[in-house]
């Protein structure tokens, strides 16, 4: 997160990469596991750098169509990391011909355990979560020097059939959410990301529930998640509405807002206390690709579309 | 429930000042300057693209979608 603040705000980085790249961004997690041909070329690529194969192989990296590393770095701030660019460029000027230009093969079928894609007909809705702070008797996002004040951001995937579900519902005259989608938002997007990757939560930590549709399409609830030890929790409460129209959600606004705490393990440095945080659920068209990243919570796709199981 | 939720959260007035906890929340201007930049997010797909352009591959490669997990 810090990177997209730090490094690709910055003017002459944007320049660099509008001008002289083709910019490209993966989810590591899934690129060094899937067992295709871009798996196959990922590892071309990343087995010339310096990771340690058995281990993350995150970073930034420059090379050629061909696979050919031209540079390597994993700091952050853009003075090192325009160096390392400009690096690689002058590498590529001295490339010959063939190098630069390549015959790119049919990509083939994707390795499916380590590639999602949204459903045929599904909606995206984004998650937008930030810690807050209350000053001049309302809350506010945290000044610029603590950490946690930037908006994480994940997606919400909804099939066809699950958004005709709740119209349905809606038609009905409103009720509980089902629970296919409570536990859904609930172990997957009711998460302080904006520190790291949490993990999700477990069923049986979801101590209060309560998120209702009215016939109007109003939502409301709360909700109390809490670790067995205590260590992890948030607890707050929904207001929204959605609107649908012929199958498809024409509007999802849900704001979330309660109180967080603890750390995890790859979530470290929680202020003490159980502390305010906001979440913003709000529909996309999907129509730029960073907004079809496929949700945090479906490496296990069963796990995310069934969360029951 | 009730008495329960509200031993942990403040109240915080979710009808008058839902639009403007919703405007703390989302993203700033800065803070999306980074989407200035056209990623593209299929490794082949910009390897294609490359390969046809004449340009070297910058990739961004993160444990969690640098665009979209946090």
């Amino acid at each position: 997160m810090a990177d997209r603040l730090l490094v690709f705000a910055n003017p002459e980085v944007q320049k660099l990469l509008k001008e002289k790249f083709i910019a490209v961004a993966a989810d590591d997690w899934y690129q060094r596991r899937r067992k295709d041909e871009t798996g196959k070329f990922f590892w071309k690529v990343a087995s010339q750098g310096p990771r340690d194969p058995d281990r993350t192989q995150q970073g930034h990296y420059v090379f050629t169509a061909t696979g050919k590393l031209l540079g390597f770095n994993n700091n952050r701030g853009p003075e090192r990391r325009l160096a390392m660019m400009k690096d690689a460029l002058k590498k590529w000027g001295e490339l010959p011909d063939s190098d630069k230009k390549a015959e790119v093969p049919a990509k083939g079928k994707s390795d499916e355990r380590y590639h999602h894609e949204l459903p045929e007909g599904g909606q995206i809705v984004k998650v937008y979560t930030r810690c807050l702070e209350e000053r001049d008797g309302r809350l506010q996002k945290l000044a610029e020097d603590q950490v946690g004040n930037q908006a994480a951001v994940d997606h919400l995937w909804f099939q066809k059939s699950e958004v005709e579900k709740l119209s349905r519902l809606i038609a009905g005259g409103g009720g509980e959410i089902p629970g296919w989608l409570s536990l859904r938002i609930a172990k997957f997007h009711l998460l302080d990301n904006t520190r790291g990757e949490p993990r999700s939560w477990k069923k049986e930590e979801i101590k209060k529930w309560s998120l209702k549709v009215d016939e109007n399409g109003r939502m409301s609830g709360a909700f109390l998640i809490d670790s067995a030890d205590g260590k992890l929790g948030y607890a707050g409460e929904f207001e929204g509405i959605l609107a649908i129209t012929k199958g498809q959600f024409t509007r999802f606004d849900l704001l979330v807002v309660g109180k967080h705490w603890g750390s995890g393990t790859y979530t470290r440095g929680a202020r003490p206390g159980k502390t305010p945080i906001g979440q913003v659920f709000r529909l996309t068209d999907g129509k730029e690709a960073r907004d079809r990243i496929p949700p945090q919570g479906i490496r296990w796709a069963p796990g995310y579309w069934d969360p029951e199981e | 429930m009730k008495n329960l939720i509200a031993a942990f959260v403040l109240s915080f007035g979710l009808c008058d000042g839902d639009e403007a906890v919703v405007r703390e929340i989302l993203p700033s201007a800065g803070e999306s300057a980074w989407q200035q930049i056209d990623w593209k997010t299929d490794l082949w797909e910009a390897r294609k693209e490359a390969a046809e352009s004449g340009k070297p591959i910058y990739l961004w490669e993160m444990d969690g979608h640098p665009l979209g997990c946090v």
